[in-house]
């Protein structure tokens, strides 16, 4: 697991209402955990601002040798912001949103992310160009993990 | 068909208004009181008739409804509502007919208020699977909500489980007791289908995330408007055993539950509505397949987990679903 994957997993808990989130990728795994003391995750109408929260805290022993698991290439790496079921293509037989190599602008489809009828479009937070998909079309996906990376 | 929502002109809406009282139209009286010609009646009757309007003939007199019906009202919605939940609503649409009332909200630039869609009847109502649904002539009512949720919320794939909760709780105020929600989006009574929930989604990368929260439900149907459906049906005529529902109340009543339903998912996820839910599951302890990847598994429904997915013991374990159709012979009432 590389560090920005981790980077990336500290602002997931930062942004959700978690306390604790633990991750496991083949022998690997990663649990992050803050204080619980100061967070009111009420969320905020027109412009919420940012909460002083505790910095996540990585129980870290678990970081593993690089060599455990293919490593991700470099780059922004996209996570699932829900559980479900992660869908390439609009529908079935039609073409895939993306393809690995494609250039992708801020705000292009990714992927869907179904569960129980609602089809929430995944979009790209960055412009770049597609270096890894990390799912295959109809496969389940859990909160936090991660599907895409962006160069 | 018109392409997206579809008004009345207003001889359209004069007569729609004499017909919803029950009378008989006359295409010579009318042509008369409105000063136009009895061909311009008559082809605003027969566009009325194309959006979906059934007109019973009667004879040498003109025409009626099968049975007079409460007319939407969107100033007597508004005006029922809290204030401070009125004031947080951006827009209110109420076209005549519409392709889908969540089509017609997300054909609309998103924005940070509350915007509601109602229609007299939808001729594409979008169902699972992508069934088309066309309700007749008052005999449902189609709404949509538009809400924005500052950052997506725990739970968030469990959202329409929540609505349906909220659904039932709005349909228990007006008198409809044991409403039952069958996993994921449908609404029950005595083992027959209510009514709905479909949930668009439209998100801004990394941004707040704004859902469109249709709920269908069927007021008063005729027999043969459901030839198209392939499930035994109810509607809240039905239920209330009363012969034309408040259609405006109800409509009202669903926007509050709704509303306040959706800030209390968006504090504290699913969990305020899981007690709820458990008491309304009409799956839990029964026989039911569902349906993965084009393969039927059964199983006994053992209830949804604390995510709201779907618990389903099977020979060889337990598994939990977060997709898939979901069948279970003859519902329990």
């Amino acid at each position: 697991m590389d560090i920005r994957k981790i980077k990336k997993l500290i602002e997931l808990l930062e942004e959700s209402g978690l306390n604790e989130i633990e991750i496991k990728e083949g022998e690997e795994s990663i649990r992050l955990s803050r204080n619980a003391t100061s967070l009111s995750m009420a969320p905020v109408y027109s412009a919420p601002p940012p909460l002083p929260q505790p910095a996540p805290v990585v129980t870290a022993e678990m970081l593993p040798a690089v060599s455990a698991a293919p490593s991700l290439p470099p780059g922004q790496t996209v996570t699932a912001p829900m559980v479900g079921t992660f869908y390439r293509a609009s529908g079935p037989g039609a073409k895939p949103f993306v393809e690995v190599g494609q250039a992708v602008k801020k705000g292009d489809t990714l992927c869907i992310i179904e569960a129980m009828k609602m089809m929430n479009p995944i979009e790209s937070e960055v412009e770049g160009t597609v270096a890894a998909i990390l799912l295959n079309n109809g496969e389940p996906v859990e909160y936090g993990q991660p599907l895409f990376v962006i160069q | 068909m018109p392409e997206s929502s579809g008004e009345l002109t207003d001889v359209q809406n004069h007569l729609v208004q004499a017909l919803a009282g029950g009378a008989v139209v006359s295409g010579a009286t009318l042509a008369h009181e409105l000063g136009v010609s009895r061909t311009a009646v008559w082809k605003q009757l027969r566009q009325l008739v194309e959006m979906g309007v059934q007109l019973l003939p009667v004879r040498g007199q003109g025409y009626r409804l099968a049975a007079p019906l409460e007319l939407l009202d969107r100033e007597a919605i508004l005006n029922a509502l809290p204030s401070e939940l009125a004031a947080r609503i951006g827009a209110f649409h109420l076209p005549f007919a519409v392709d889908s009332t969540n089509l017609e909200l997300l054909r609309q630039p998103a924005g940070t208020q509350l915007r509601v869609c109602l229609a007299e009847f939808q001729w594409a109502g979008r169902g699972r699977r992508g069934r088309s649904w066309q309700s007749p002539l008052g005999g449902q009512i189609p709404l949509s909500l538009a809400y924005t949720f500052a950052a997506l919320p725990a739970d968030f794939s469990a959202l329409g489980l929540a609505v349906g909760v909220m659904a039932a709780s709005a349909l228990r105020q007006l008198g409809a007791q044991e409403i039952g929600l069958k996993w994921p989006n449908d609404l029950h009574w005595q083992g027959r289908k209510l009514g709905g929930v479909l949930i668009e989604v439209r998100g801004e990368a990394g941004g707040p995330c704004e859902v469109v929260v249709g709920v269908g439900v069927n007021v008063n149907l005729a027999p043969e408007a459901l030839g198209q459906v392939d499930q035994p049906w109810t509607d809240l005529s039905r239920i209330l055993g009363v012969a034309r529902p408040h259609r405006n109340r109800i409509a009202q009543q669903l926007i509050v539950d709704l509303v306040q339903g959706l800030d209390v998912f968006a504090d504290q996820g699913l969990a305020p509505f899981l007690a709820d839910y458990a008491a309304r599951d009409v799956l839990a302890g029964r026989v039911v397949r569902v349906e993965q990847n084009g393969q039927w598994h059964e199983g006994t429904a053992l209830g949804i987990d604390k995510r709201g997915a779907l618990r389903v013991r099977h020979q060889d374990g337990i598994r939990s679903y977060w997709s898939g159709e979901v069948s279970a012979r003859a519902l329990p009432g």
